[in-house]
């Protein structure tokens, strides 16, 4: 069956969700206890290579409309190396849902979970994902797109009631540029998510111009992050690096607003929302890779694969702060040379063998 | 020319008919012709067969032929029938006419059925606008629907449905709005239909859907011929059956649940903050016991500090847990809401007033209940009938989010709504998405969405499913 596509609308929605949702939590105080304030700084470069990957993803779209990447693959360079790439991508994603899921298991545990054991978590996030995943990519989009006015006037009323508690401009150009870039090799892995455009190449639909709507969402997801870091390390400066949750702790300076009080309760509703929809992103991804691997094996059997490894490795390892981060300074960055190298090397690749062709 | 054996036929005729003791018959001799009728005395008007048919045909003198009886009958549907027609047309209240000078079959459809007059249906009161409901007689809901358009757009096909029942069904569509996609797609499922009978056009709904177990309504219903007059407008085709006021209408939005009547007979500013408060009434209704069962396990330290206090001082005597008072304050409010529609009115005030002051009120002294608890349940189930077309849908949905509020709390409430809407957007009928214009999101119709704008700015029909002419206004 013809797995349904989503609009360019729904994908620019997708690639907002993906460029924002893990950079408002952990990274911010980890990227200050590298590169202190010009932890933005990478942040900025890092951007960089979303907008390059985007770039890239709308020129192959461009060259090959209709056409699925893993095609392109097969076609140009052969079933073993699409195997090779498509097992290495599927261990991208799932390396990445692991990461996801134990940076908000984290937080929501702190916060709003004390007395909760974590097989609550898995009961309440697997099923959703996995639902979200078996569906088509239209029902994900379509949900996604649905979901998205709610996170933006969330997010509006964090980013407004973050920004208040900013009382001083911090002294920049405390830290070099070879730390800037330090943190951001140690935290690659936190970049490079906008990969997942290229797997999802064949189910959005593309007419001429809609690049610039992908580049408005990126450059949206972009703003509110950068707004955000700059309230979190203009709030706490010095001590942002003892401050794990960005997104919460700016907003718990401004205490009782209006009469209501916690309203820093919102932004646990920004993350759940936001955690859901990249977990199940990402975990469309994997079961899209996993069919490129098994083309025989329906999408039930990726799932099951993925339920059973994801669990055993959720219990086997990690679900404490410092060996997250451990595992995402250590383990990751190998993995995200597929979305820094291997993937922007392929398609250049492509559009070179594309424009030789043409020009013959 | 074979020549009938009048009085032997229509001996056969009623034992075919099990010998009904509303089968009627009379026999005339004529000349030397025998004209023979039977019909039914139960289904037909008894003064038009009397006065325009058994009359004149008695007074003739002289030899009668088949075409002497057609020009003597005064009645407007005569037509000729064939002999296995007979009994069909019996019963459907036809005077049946033989001669036995013929092989030629008469029959005149004088059908007659108490029916009651088109009144304001329960189930969609209004302010202002048209009070006119549909009734139980089809050709009375045919006239309600014609009145509405002096067009020969209006196109009407009918069609029996039910092995026993032969229930008149008819669609009605607009030639050059409706999608004719859409009209073949309803005549082909319609008529796919193999039953003993229909009494209620509820029965056909399950055909007409792609998912038959799924909860969520999937076809519009309404008692409303201006309704149905409106979503014929929009390219909508409406089923109409007999013996029902329910008109059934396809493709359908859940948008439709969202809009109201009344909302089209006031100002549009008003109509738009109306239809935000449904929106609300909405979420409170689905989310609101189980969020505050959620806040109460697991999340009560991002309650403000005095909101918290207020809820221990009064939880603090009940003997039960917050899940279980909440559980038990719902199912109450359900048995009392299930009584009060079954009672005479006289009685179902009595229980209302029993159960919600009463049991409530004492409820509360004896400490078995709190006062926050049964605000919230009160709150959540008068919410639900902001939207009264889904409230069987959302009272579901509520016990489950009860559920899953003391189970996992506030990431698997916002896990459960994301779960509905994305097997929402599963859901299709008849090309049009279920969340249209909300997911997918058209600019267009959402003009007449959460806010309705001013009619003359309304340009174009809903794009959210196929119609034959997208432009209503220049």
């Amino acid at each position: 069956m013809k797995d349904k596509t989503m609009n360019i609308w729904q994908a620019g929605i997708c690639v907002f969700i993906i460029i924002f949702a893990n950079k408002i939590l952990l990274l911010p105080s980890l990227l200050y206890s590298i590169a202190n304030i010009e932890g933005m700084w990478t942040y900025l470069i890092s951007f960089i290579f979303e907008i390059g990957l985007i770039t890239l993803f709308i020129f192959v779209k461009r060259k090959y409309r209709d056409t699925s990447f893993a095609e392109l693959i097969r076609k140009k360079l052969g079933v073993i190396t699409l195997k090779i790439f498509y097992i290495l991508l599927c261990l991208f994603f799932f390396c990445k849902l692991i990461l996801i899921y134990n940076v908000t298991y984290i937080f929501f545990k702190d916060l709003i979970y004390q007395d909760s054991g974590s097989f609550l978590f898995i009961i309440c996030l697997l099923p959703i994902i996995n639902y979200l995943a078996y569906s088509s990519s239209r029902v994900l989009g379509r949900t996604a797109q649905l979901f998205f006015p709610i996170i933006l006037i969330v997010l509006i009323f964090c980013t407004v009631t973050s920004l208040i508690s900013v009382n001083d401009m911090p002294l920049f150009f405390q830290s070099s540029f070879s730390n800037v870039m330090l943190a951001f090799i140690k935290h690659i892995s936190s970049f490079g998510d906008t990969i997942f455009l290229f797997v999802f190449m064949d189910k959005i639909e593309y007419k001429k111009g809609d690049g610039k709507k992908l580049y408005f969402f990126a450059g949206l997801a972009i703003l509110f992050v950068l707004l955000i870091e700059i309230a979190f390390y203009f709030s706490y400066t010095y001590t942002s690096f003892m401050h794990p949750y960005a997104i919460f702790e700016t907003m718990g300076n401004i205490k009782d607003y209006g009469g209501l009080g916690r309203i820093d309760a919102v932004a646990v509703i920004l993350v759940i929302i936001l955690t859901y929809f990249q977990m199940s992103i990402y975990l469309k991804s994997f079961t899209i890779s996993f069919k490129e691997i098994f083309p025989k094996l329906s999408i039930n059997y990726a799932l099951i694969f993925f339920d059973f490894l994801f669990l055993i490795v959720v219990y086997l390892f990690i679900r404490n702060l410092e060996r997250t981060v451990l595992y995402a300074e250590s383990v990751l960055p190998y993995f995200s040379l597929i979305s820094f190298v291997l993937v922007p090397i392929t398609c250049i690749v492509f559009l070179i063998l594309k424009r030789k062709r043409e020009d013959k | 020319m074979t020549k009938i054996n009048v009085e032997r036929k229509i001996k056969s005729l009623k034992k075919e008919m099990h010998n009904s003791f509303d089968i009627s018959d009379r026999v005339l001799h004529i000349g030397n012709a025998t004209v023979g009728f039977i019909y039914l005395k139960s289904f037909t008007d008894n003064l038009i067969f009397s006065t325009a048919i058994y009359e004149p045909i008695s007074c003739f003198k002289g030899e009668i032929s088949f075409e002497e009886i057609k020009k003597l009958i005064q009645a407007n549907d005569i037509k000729e029938i064939k002999d296995e027609e007979i009994i069909d047309n019996v019963i459907k209240g036809a005077v049946v006419i033989f001669i036995s000078s013929s092989d030629k079959i008469l029959s005149v459809d004088i059908q007659k059925f108490n029916t009651r007059a088109p009144s304001e249906p329960p189930t969609s009161p209004v302010i202002q606008g048209p009070r006119e409901g549909f009734t139980e007689d089809i050709k009375t809901n045919i006239g309600l629907l014609r009145k509405r358009f002096f067009s020969s757009d209006l196109v009407l096909k009918n069609f029996s449905v039910g092995r026993k029942t032969k229930t008149t069904i008819v669609i009605a569509y607009l030639h050059g709005v409706a999608d004719k996609k859409v009209v073949k797609e309803v005549e082909k499922k319609l008529k796919a239909i193999d039953i003993d009978g229909v009494v209620d056009s509820y029965y056909l709904m399950p055909y007409l859907i792609s998912h038959p177990n799924s909860l969520f309504k999937q076809i519009g219903n309404t008692e409303k011929p201006d309704i149905v007059s409106a979503k014929l407008l929009e390219g909508r085709v409406a089923i109409m059956l007999d013996n029902t006021p329910m008109v059934l209408t396809v493709p359908f939005v859940i948008l439709e649940e969202m809009q109201n009547t009344n909302d089209y007979y006031t100002n549009y500013i008003y109509a738009s903050l109306l239809r935000f408060i449904r929106a609300i009434g909405v979420f409170l209704a689905l989310l609101g016991p189980g969020t505050y069962i959620a806040l109460q396990l697991f999340h009560y330290n991002v309650l403000p500090i005095k909101y918290l206090i207020t809820i221990a001082d009064s939880t603090q005597q009940i003997p039960f847990t917050p899940f279980i008072e909440i559980l038990f304050i719902s199912l109450l409010f359900q048995i009392l809401y299930e009584v009060s529609l079954r009672l005479p009115s006289y009685l179902g005030l009595a229980t209302s007033v029993v159960g919600a002051l009463i049991l409530g009120d004492t409820g509360v002294k004896a400490g078995l209940i709190s006062p926050p608890a049964v605000i919230v349940v009160a709150i959540a189930k008068i919410a639900l009938y902001t939207i009264p077309e889904q409230s069987a849908q959302i009272t579901v949905l509520q016990f489950v989010f009860l559920l899953i509020g003391a189970s996992v709390g506030l990431l698997g409430l916002l896990g459960g709504l994301i779960y509905i809407i994305a097997y929402l957007n599963n859901l299709e009928n008849f090309g049009a998405p279920y969340l249209a214009p909300f997911s997918p999101f058209i600019l267009s119709d959402n003009k007449d969405g959460f806010v309705r704008v001013d009619i003359k700015d309304m340009k174009t029909r809903p794009k959210s499913f196929k119609n034959s002419n997208i432009r209503r206004q220049k």
